[in-house]
C-alpha cells in the first residue's frame, strides 16, 4: 500500500513537472515569436497564383477630372470607401509642369519594395504583406512619425485627433487591410485597397475614375486591367514609355505612370 | 585643508538647513512644471491635434527640446570623463555639477519623447517588438540613450559614496528618517580604508573610459534619426559629429550657466573660481569654431551645386521664411560668444575705457530713447503716417543713427565685460544656449517644409500646449536639479579634499575628531 | 488529235480564263525612285482593299559614297528593306484596308533625308458598286512553348472562299487574360505572306495553364472579316519579376551590436557588484559609533 501510494504520489509529481516543463517550454518557444523579425504573411491570393501589385497611371488619360468639372474622382471615390474624416486624402492629384506645358499627376502610396517606411519603423507596425504591398498595422503603431519624415512621397497621414467614424465602425474589425475603426495618434495611408484586391476587385481610386486612367497590374502573370481593357502589363509599360516617380532614389516603387498631358479627352497641356 | 573643511562645512550647511528662498524656488518651479504637465494630460486626451503640428511638419517642439536636452547631456561626459582621464586637477569643483546636468537631461530628454509619441499607451511596444527592429534609428535611440542613462546614474553614484558617508555621519540628529536611511543605505558601509579607495578608483576609472564612447555614439544615433531618411538637408554624412561637437558644446555652455548659477546661490565663489570659468571657456571656444567649421562646411556643400530641393532649402534659410532666425542664431548665437570668450584676453581693446564718449550709461540712454522713439512711431504707428510728419522721422533715415548707436554701445561695453570674465562667459553661454535651441529648430523644422512633392506648404505655428510643455520641461529639469543639490552636495567633497590633501601632505590635521579617529593618511 | 488531248485543251480553254477572273494574285505595281533629291514619285494613288506590290528603286549617282535608305510607311507598320548601291531594289506587298492618306518616309541617315520625309500614298476608297466582299477563312494553328517561361509559336492563314490565299493584309493575335474581368489583349499585328500566312511567335501571359488566343482579320472591301481560335496549353506559369537585391554593407551587422551592448551592460553590472560589496574595514575601533570616511 505504502509502495503505491508512494507511486502515486511520485507519478502526480513527475505529471506536475510535466506540466510545468511543457508550459516553460512553450513560454520559451513563443519569445522569438513575439520577437519575430518579420511579420507572418497575411496572404492576398487570389485562387493559386500568389500576386504582385502594381499599379499603372496613364496620364495621358487624366485631366484632373477638369474636362467633367468635378473635383478629382479618384481622391473623392478613395475617401468614400475607407470613410475618411476630411481633408484626409490617401490618394492626391498634384499639378506639375514639364518642357510640354502642365499636367496632372495622381499619387497614392508607392507601395515601394524598397520602403524607407518600413526600414525606419521602431516596432514594425509597416510592413509588407505577401502581394507586396506595405501596410500600417494601427494596433502596434505608437505613433513617432519616423515614417512620414522618411518617405519621400509625402503620401502618409498622420491621425492627429480622433477621427469621426461612421456609425457601425466600432463593430466592425479592424484589419490593416481595411483601417476601420480609425484610431487616433497612428499613421495611415493608401493601402492599394488590399481588401478589395484580395477579392476580385478593383482599388476604389481605379473604380471610381470615370476615364479609366488607372489600372491594377500584377507584376507575377504580367496582366494589367483598368476595369475595361485587358493588357499585357510589360508591353504595356515598355510600349509606353513607362516611368516611376523619383525612381532615383533607389525605392523600388510599384506604382508606374505613363507620361502624358490628358490629350486622351482633349485637354491642352500649353493653353 | 582649511578650504576643503570649510567647504564641507559651508555644504553639510546647505544639506541641512536650505537657504530661505528655497521653498519658494521649489513652488515656482513646481508650479510650472505641473501647468505643463497639465498640458500634456489635454493633449494626451484630445491627440496631438492640439499643437501646431500637422502633415507636412510632423516634428516640432518636442524633437527639437529631445534633441537639446540629449545634447546637453555631453557635458557630464566631457567635463567629468574626460577632464578625470586626462588629469586635469581644476575639474574637482565641477564635477559632480556636470554628472547631474547628464543624468536630468538624459531624464528629461526621454520624458520628451514620450511626450511626443502619438500613443504613449503603447510605449511598452518598443521593448516588445523593438528587439527584432534593429533596422530602425529610434530603437537604436532607445538602446543607446537607456544605457547612458544607465552609465550615467552609475558614474554619478560611485564619487558620491564617499560624501553620503559624510552626511550620514554630519547629520542632524532631528534630520528625518528617510535622510537618514537614504544616505546609510547609499553610501554601502564607506570607511575610507585604502582597500575601499583603491577599488573606488579603480571602477571610476573603467566608468570613465567607458562612458566616453557611449556618449558619442548617443548623440550620433540621435543624429541618425534625421540623417537615415532622405529628407534634404538631414540626409548628410556630417550628421553623426555635427551633432556630437554640437552636444559637447552646448553642454559646456550648459554647464557655465549651471556653476554660475550655483556659484551665486549657495555662495561658492571660493571654490569655483575664475580660472574654472577660464578654462571651460577656452574649451568652449574651441568647440565653437568647430561647430562653426562644421556648420561652414555643410552649407557650403550643399550650395556650391545645389538641386532644385536644397536650392528651396538654402533660400528658405539665408533669406526667406528662416532668414531672419537664421542670421540671428549663427551671428547672436555661433560668432558672438566666440568674440566675448576671447574678449578678456584682447587687451589692446582696455585702451577703448580710456575714450569720454563711451561711457555705457549715457550711450544705453541714447540709445534707448531713439528706439523707443522708432517703437512708437513706426511700431505702433503713433500718431499714423500722414504728411504733418518730418520727412526725417522714418525708419529708412533713423535706423542708420540707431545702428551708429547700437555700435557705440558695444564698444562701451567691451571694456566692462573684460573686467568681468564671469559675466562675459556667462552671457555667453546663455547666447549659446538659445542658440543652440534655435539652431535645432533650424535643422528640424525647415527641411519638413521643404516639399517633395508638389503640395502646399504649410507653415508650423507652435501652440500653447508646446509652449508651455516646453517651460514645464525646463521647470521640472532646474526643479530637479536644485532638489539634487539639496539632498546632496553640488560639489564632490571628497575629491576636494583629496586634491587639498595632495597639495599639503605634512600639514597636521585640522581639529580633534580626524586624530582620535586615527585617520589614515592619504 | 486524239479525244485526250482534245479534252485536254478543252479544260485549259476553260480553265485559264476562269483562272485570269480571279482576284487575287494580280496587284497593282507600282515604282518609286528613292534618291536625295526625293520620292519619285512622291504622290501614289492605290486602291482600297487592292493589294499593291510597291517598288523601291535606288536612285543616287552610283560613281558617288553609298547612300542607303530604309523606307516606313506609317499607318501600316511596314519597312522595308535596306535600300542601297549594295541592294539598289526592294519590293514590299501590302494591301491599304481603309481610304485615306497615309505617310512614307526614310528612317535612315542619308543624305537628302529632309527631303525624303513626305512620301504620300492615297487610298482611293473602293468604286462604288464593286463586287461584294468575298468570303475568307482563316485557320489558326497555336503551339504552345515548349518550356516554362519560352516562346509559343502561332500561325494563322487566311485563304479566300476557292482556297486562294489573301497576301498582305494585317492579321491581329490576341490573347485573353483575367484581373478582375476577363478580356483580350493584342499581343501581335503581321501581314500575311504570298501565302496567306501570318506568323507570331511570343511569350504567354496570365494566370491560366490552358491560354485562349484567337487571330482576326477585320476585312477589306475586297475581302470578308474573319475570325479563329485556339488554345495553348503551356507547361507552367512564369513570371519576370524579382525581388530587388539588397544592399548590404559588410561588416556592419546586427552581431557586431549586441556584443558591444552586452559588453556595456556586463561592465555596468561589474562596477555595481563592486560597489555593492565595499570591503569592510578589518579591525574595527573599538568605542567608535560612527563610521569615518576619511
Amino acid at each position: 500500500m505504502g509502495v503505491m501510494s508512494e507511486r502515486r504520489s511520485r507519478l502526480k509529481i513527475t505529471r506536475r513537472q510535466l506540466l510545468s516543463a511543457a508550459a516553460a517550454v512553450g513560454a520559451a518557444a513563443s519569445v522569438p515569436a513575439l520577437m519575430a523579425r518579420s511579420r507572418p504573411a497575411t496572404g492576398t491570393q487570389q485562387g493559386q497564383v500568389s500576386r504582385q501589385w502594381a499599379m499603372v497611371i496613364d496620364l495621358r488619360k487624366c485631366e484632373g477630372c477638369t474636362t467633367i468639372n468635378k473635383s478629382p474622382q479618384c481622391v473623392a471615390a478613395c475617401q468614400k470607401t475607407h470613410h475618411l474624416p476630411e481633408g484626409q486624402q490617401w490618394i492626391r492629384v498634384v499639378t506639375e509642369r514639364d518642357e510640354r506645358g502642365t499636367f496632372f499627376r495622381p499619387i497614392p502610396c508607392m507601395q515601394c519594395e524598397n520602403a524607407p517606411c518600413v526600414q525606419v519603423c521602431p516596432v514594425g507596425a509597416n510592413y509588407h504583406d505577401a502581394g507586396g504591398v506595405v501596410l500600417v498595422d494601427q494596433n502596434r503603431c505608437i505613433g513617432c512619425r519616423l515614417c512620414m519624415a522618411a518617405c519621400p512621397y509625402d503620401v502618409r497621414v498622420f491621425n492627429w485627433v480622433q477621427p469621426p467614424n461612421p456609425p457601425g465602425a466600432a463593430l466592425a474589425t479592424y484589419s490593416p487591410e481595411f483601417p476601420l475603426p480609425h484610431r487616433k495618434g497612428t499613421v495611415s495611408k493608401c493601402m492599394l485597397c488590399a481588401h478589395r484586391t484580395a477579392h476580385g476587385e478593383l482599388p476604389a481610386c481605379a473604380a471610381g475614375c470615370p476615364m479609366k486612367a488607372i489600372y491594377l497590374g500584377d507584376l507575377v502573370t504580367d496582366v494589367a486591367t483598368n476595369g475595361e481593357e485587358v493588357v499585357q502589363l510589360s508591353t504595356f509599360l515598355s510600349e509606353n514609355h513607362a516611368t516611376r516617380y523619383k525612381s532615383e532614389l533607389g525605392t523600388h516603387p510599384r506604382v508606374y505612370y505613363i507620361p502624358g498631358h490628358g490629350e486622351a479627352f482633349g485637354r491642352r497641356a500649353n493653353p | 585643508m582649511n578650504d576643503a573643511a570649510r567647504l564641507e562645512a559651508h555644504l553639510v550647511g546647505v544639506v541641512r538647513r536650505p537657504p530661505r528662498w528655497y521653498p519658494l524656488a521649489v513652488a515656482v518651479l513646481a508650479g510650472i512644471a505641473a501647468w505643463g504637465f497639465y498640458a500634456w494630460t489635454v493633449q494626451y486626451r484630445v491627440g496631438l491635434g492640439v499643437t501646431g503640428l500637422h502633415n507636412r511638419v510632423p516634428w516640432g517642439f518636442y524633437i527639437i527640446n529631445f534633441v537639446f536636452l540629449i545634447g546637453i547631456s555631453h557635458a557630464g561626459t566631457l567635463v567629468s570623463a574626460i577632464l578625470r582621464i586626462t588629469g586635469a586637477e581644476w575639474r574637482r569643483p565641477i564635477t559632480r555639477m556636470a554628472e547631474v546636468i547628464t543624468v536630468v537631461a538624459l531624464m528629461t530628454g526621454a520624458a520628451m519623447v514620450v511626450v511626443d509619441m502619438g500613443r504613449p499607451d503603447r510605449l511598452l511596444n518598443l521593448v516588445r517588438y523593438g528587439f527584432g527592429r534593429l533596422s530602425s534609428p529610434i530603437i537604436w535611440d532607445v538602446l543607446s540613450v537607456s544605457t547612458y542613462l544607465v552609465g550615467s546614474l552609475i558614474y554619478l553614484y560611485i564619487p558620491l559614496i564617499p560624501d553620503l558617508a559624510l552626511l550620514y555621519e554630519r547629520l542632524d540628529p532631528n534630520a528625518p528618517a528617510w535622510q537618514r536611511w537614504l544616505y546609510r543605505t547609499l553610501s554601502m558601509g564607506w570607511q575610507g580604508t585604502p582597500r575601499q579607495r583603491a577599488r573606488l578608483e579603480r571602477v571610476l576609472a573603467i566608468m570613465a573610459v567607458l562612458i566616453i564612447p557611449i556618449a558619442v555614439s548617443v548623440h550620433t544615433v540621435v543624429s541618425y534619426v534625421f540623417s537615415m531618411t532622405l529628407r534634404v538637408g538631414w540626409h548628410s554624412s556630417i550628421f553623426g559629429p555635427y551633432f556630437v561637437v554640437g552636444a559637447i558644446f552646448s553642454g559646456i555652455a550648459g554647464i557655465i550657466a549651471a556653476m554660475a548659477v550655483f556659484r551665486r546661490i549657495y555662495r561658492l565663489e571660493a571654490w569655483i573660481t575664475e580660472d574654472h570659468f577660464r578654462k571651460l571657456g577656452w574649451l568652449l571656444l574651441a568647440l565653437n569654431l568647430i561647430y562653426l567649421y562644421f556648420t561652414f562646411s555643410e552649407y557650403l556643400t550643399i550650395g556650391y551645386q545645389p538641386d532644385e530641393a536644397e536650392a528651396a532649402l538654402l533660400q528658405m534659410l539665408f533669406s526667406g521664411a528662416y532668414g531672419r532666425l537664421f542670421w540671428l542664431v549663427v551671428i547672436g548665437g555661433l560668432v558672438t560668444p566666440a568674440l566675448l570668450i576671447i574678449l578678456p584676453s584682447m587687451r589692446f581693446l582696455r585702451r577703448l575705457a580710456t575714450v569720454p564718449v563711451l561711457r555705457p550709461i549715457p550711450v544705453a540712454m541714447a540709445a534707448a530713447s531713439v528706439a523707443g522713439s522708432i517703437v512708437i512711431f513706426r511700431v505702433l504707428g503713433l500718431p499714423g503716417p500722414s504728411a504733418a510728419l518730418p520727412g526725417w522721422l522714418s525708419w529708412e533715415f533713423l535706423r542708420w543713427p540707431l545702428f551708429g548707436l547700437g555700435g557705440v554701445l558695444v564698444l562701451s561695453l567691451i571694456p566692462v565685460l573684460q573686467a568681468r570674465l564671469v559675466t562675459s562667459l556667462v552671457i555667453a553661454s546663455l547666447l549659446i544656449n538659445v542658440g543652440m535651441w534655435l539652431k535645432r529648430y533650424l535643422i528640424v523644422v525647415p527641411s519638413l517644409n521643404v516639399a517633395q512633392t508638389p503640395i502646399e506648404a504649410i507653415a508650423y505655428h507652435p501652440t500653447w500646449v508646446e509652449w508651455s510643455i516646453l517651460a514645464g520641461t525646463f521647470a521640472g529639469f532646474a526643479l530637479l536639479y536644485l532638489i539634487f543639490s539639496r539632498v546632496f552636495p553640488i560639489i564632490s567633497l571628497w575629491e576636494v579634499r583629496e586634491a587639498a590633501t595632495a597639495d599639503q601632505p605634512e600639514t597636521s590635521r585640522e581639529g580633534p575628531s580626524l586624530a582620535a579617529e586615527g585617520g589614515i593618511s592619504p | 488529235m486524239s479525244t485526250r488531248c482534245l479534252l485536254a485543251l478543252l479544260t485549259a480553254a476553260v480553265i485559264v480564263p476562269g483562272l485570269s477572273a480571279l482576284p487575287a494574285f494580280a496587284a497593282q505595281q507600282v515604282r518609286v525612285v528613292v534618291s536625295q533629291r526625293g520620292f519619285e514619285p512622291a504622290v501614289i494613288e492605290v486602291t482600297e482593299g487592292e493589294l499593291v506590290e510597291l517598288t523601291l528603286v535606288y536612285g543616287d549617282d552610283p560613281h558617288q559614297a553609298d547612300n542607303p535608305h530604309i523606307i516606313v510607311i506609317e499607318g501600316l507598320g511596314i519597312q522595308s528593306p535596306v535600300i542601297s548601291l549594295a541592294n539598289p531594289q526592294a519590293t514590299v506587298r501590302f494591301t491599304a484596308e481603309r481610304s485615306g492618306r497615309l505617310l512614307f518616309k526614310c528612317v535612315a541617315y542619308c543624305t537628302g533625308h529632309d527631303r525624303l520625309q513626305s512620301g504620300y500614298i492615297q487610298v482611293q476608297p473602293a468604286a462604288a458598286g464593286a463586287s461584294p466582299a468575298v468570303p475568307t477563312r482563316l485557320q489558326l494553328v497555336a503551339a504552345p512553348p515548349e518550356a516554362v517561361g519560352a516562346m509559343a509559336a502561332l500561325r494563322a492563314q487566311l485563304s479566300a472562299a476557292g482556297g486562294q490565299p489573301v497576301e498582305g493584309v494585317l492579321i491581329r493575335f490576341e490573347q485573353q487574360a483575367t484581373l478582375v474581368r476577363t478580356g483580350w489583349t493584342v499581343i501581335g499585328r503581321v501581314r500575311t505572306d504570298d501565302r496567306g500566312v501570318a506568323r507570331l511567335e511570343y511569350r504567354p501571359f496570365g494566370d491560366a495553364l490552358k491560354v485562349p488566343v484567337r487571330a482576326l482579320f477585320e476585312g477589306t472591301v475586297r475581302y470578308g472579316p474573319a475570325e479563329a481560335k485556339a488554345a495553348l496549353d503551356l507547361p507552367g506559369l512564369a513570371t519576370w519579376w524579382k525581388p530587388p537585391a539588397p544592399v548590404r554593407i559588410p561588416i556592419i551587422g546586427i552581431g557586431l551590436l549586441w556584443a558591444a551592448l552586452a559588453g556595456v551592460w556586463l561592465t555596468f553590472g561589474y562596477t555595481l557588484y563592486q560597489v555593492f560589496t565595499l570591503p569592510e574595514r578589518e579591525a574595527e575601533v573599538p568605542g567608535t559609533r560612527h563610521k569615518r570616511y576619511t
